[in-house]
């Protein structure tokens, strides 16, 4: 059916493209939002993403590989995002600590706000290779394939994101380790 | 968190966490904005089928490669040489072939030296200088619309209808770039970091393009959805990845005088001592790399 439809939104029907946004907006708007955390910029790069889609569709000369045409143009979209000269946002999320299931872990919350903060500290690139690899569970050679670069650039580039994540991590947990000693 | 395999259960734990829906105005926004967008056309250029074609025989690829290096090699007038009244390969818009010929002559062309990235190339004799001010780079330049970017060198026809715009960007510590497969990766790259429309099967793409003829350093010409850009890095050219790029698509009419944009861009990197693969090792190598990618 989704051929169909790309077909016949390759040849200008707007009706079609409409039925492939729709359902494809969910799955863009969790990339993208993975990959900018922030929910505005998100938002900014699937619209730009589905008018980009809509324009260069004729170019696209596989219809089979629809889905992976639209997150490369959301990657990219996403990197424009980033580089706009908006600041990235400050607002770390307040994990719910009294959450079902995480209340018990105060280990977990405190690595996932260091996640959260390294994250924020990696260039789009990185970021975009650390998403498609541990969200959208793909190997990295799926991931290179996904995003058009050499297997190795994948690599480095996850390597460098996980280091980064976990020196984040490992150095912050040195820190409440004393406070958790005191009030023990 | 002191496994890998902690930290990939906490991180994909991290990651499952947000939002997953699209919010409604969002998509309406953008469906309106479909509305009152058009289709940008079907890409088509006529050398396209050769290379193609390349792809399913081994001896139509060294075939077809002379054949294609002699012709543009020809085309180019051989600086130095008398020029050559060469047919243009997309030939549609028809200028004449005397036309063509003269303006594609870079014989005669006056030259330009950029301090800045240490390149000397000519220019048609009635384009405009617009000197760099600055060094390009990823972080001041990858939003910026290129042809107006402040870190290149510009030039553009008496008509004001083409730009031609030449940079280096700076490779990384330790990068290496010495085959035509190195330089292609470093554009995919490239491509991405810039934001450029249409990154996707630059492979399919690609022409081999030599700097100096007989040493053969690797530069690859890429089409892109509305313009053409080269990359080379090695030889004679300075440090770093020149780009060089006519800011139009093979097809605009704008280019058609000078026989489609790839034509003309030929014509500025013969002035840089870039070529068709001119020896017969140089062009067997560039037929196994369209073949195969390596």
């Amino acid at each position: 059916v989704q051929v169909a439809l790309v077909e016949r939104a390759r040849a200008g029907d707007e009706e079609a493209f409409a039925s492939l946004a729709r359902a494809a907006g969910d799955r863009l708007l969790a990339i993208a939002y993975r990959i900018l955390r922030d929910l505005g910029l998100a938002e900014d790069a699937v619209q730009q993403t589905l008018v980009l889609a809509w324009r260069e569709l004729p170019s696209l000369r596989d219809v089979d590989r629809f889905d992976a045409w639209l997150r490369r143009l959301l990657v990219n979209a996403c990197y424009r995002e980033a580089r706009r000269g908006r600041q990235w946002a400050a607002n770390v999320r307040a994990l719910p600590i009294d959450e079902p299931g995480r209340s018990d872990d105060f280990k977990g919350i405190v690595e996932r706000d260091q996640l959260e903060r390294g994250f924020r500290r990696l260039p789009p690139e990185q970021r975009a290779v650390f998403v498609f690899h541990h969200y959208l569970g793909l190997t990295l050679i799926e991931v290179a394939a996904e995003l058009g670069v050499p297997l190795g650039t994948v690599k480095s580039r996850l390597h460098y994101a996980t280091n980064t994540l976990r020196a984040a991590i490992e150095a912050d947990l040195r820190i409440p380790s004393t406070s958790r000693e005191h009030s023990a | 968190m002191n496994t890998n395999a902690d930290f990939d259960r906490n991180a994909a734990a991290w990651l499952a966490d947000g939002p997953t829906e699209l919010a409604d105005r969002v998509l309406d926004a953008a469906l309106h904005e479909v509305h009152s967008t058009p289709q940008r056309r079907r890409w088509s250029a006529p050398w396209r089928a050769s290379l193609m074609s390349l792809r399913f025989s081994a001896a139509a690829v060294i075939a077809l490669i002379a054949v294609a290096g002699i012709v543009a090699f020809n085309s180019l007038g051989g600086v130095g040489t008398s020029p050559t009244a060469a047919p243009s390969p997309t030939a549609s818009p028809a200028p004449t072939a005397a036309v063509v010929a003269a303006s594609l002559d870079p014989t005669g062309w006056p030259t330009y030296t950029s301090a800045r990235y240490a390149f000397t190339i000519g220019h048609p004799a009635d384009w405009t200088e617009l000197p760099s001010t600055r060094a390009w780079s990823f972080e001041l330049d990858s939003d910026q619309f290129a042809p107006r970017s402040a870190g290149a060198e510009h030039f553009t026809s008496a008509d004001g209808q083409v730009r031609v715009s030449v940079w280096t960007v700076p490779l990384e510590a330790g990068q290496v770039i010495e085959s035509w497969g190195d330089v292609e990766a470093w554009v995919g790259d490239y491509c991405e970091r810039t934001g450029i429309a249409g990154c996707t099967a630059i492979h399919d793409r690609v022409v081999p393009l030599c700097i100096e003829k007989r040493d053969c350093h690797p530069a690859l010409l890429v089409p892109f959805i509305d313009h053409v850009q080269a990359f080379g890095t090695g030889g004679v050219l300075p440090e770093g990845m020149l780009v060089i790029a006519v800011w139009r698509g093979e097809s605009d009419p704008a280019v058609a005088p000078y026989g489609g944009s790839q034509h003309l861009l030929q014509a500025f990197l013969s002035t840089l001592n870039v070529w068709p693969p001119f020896y017969p090792e140089s062009q067997q190598a560039a037929a196994t790399f369209v073949a195969t990618g390596k």
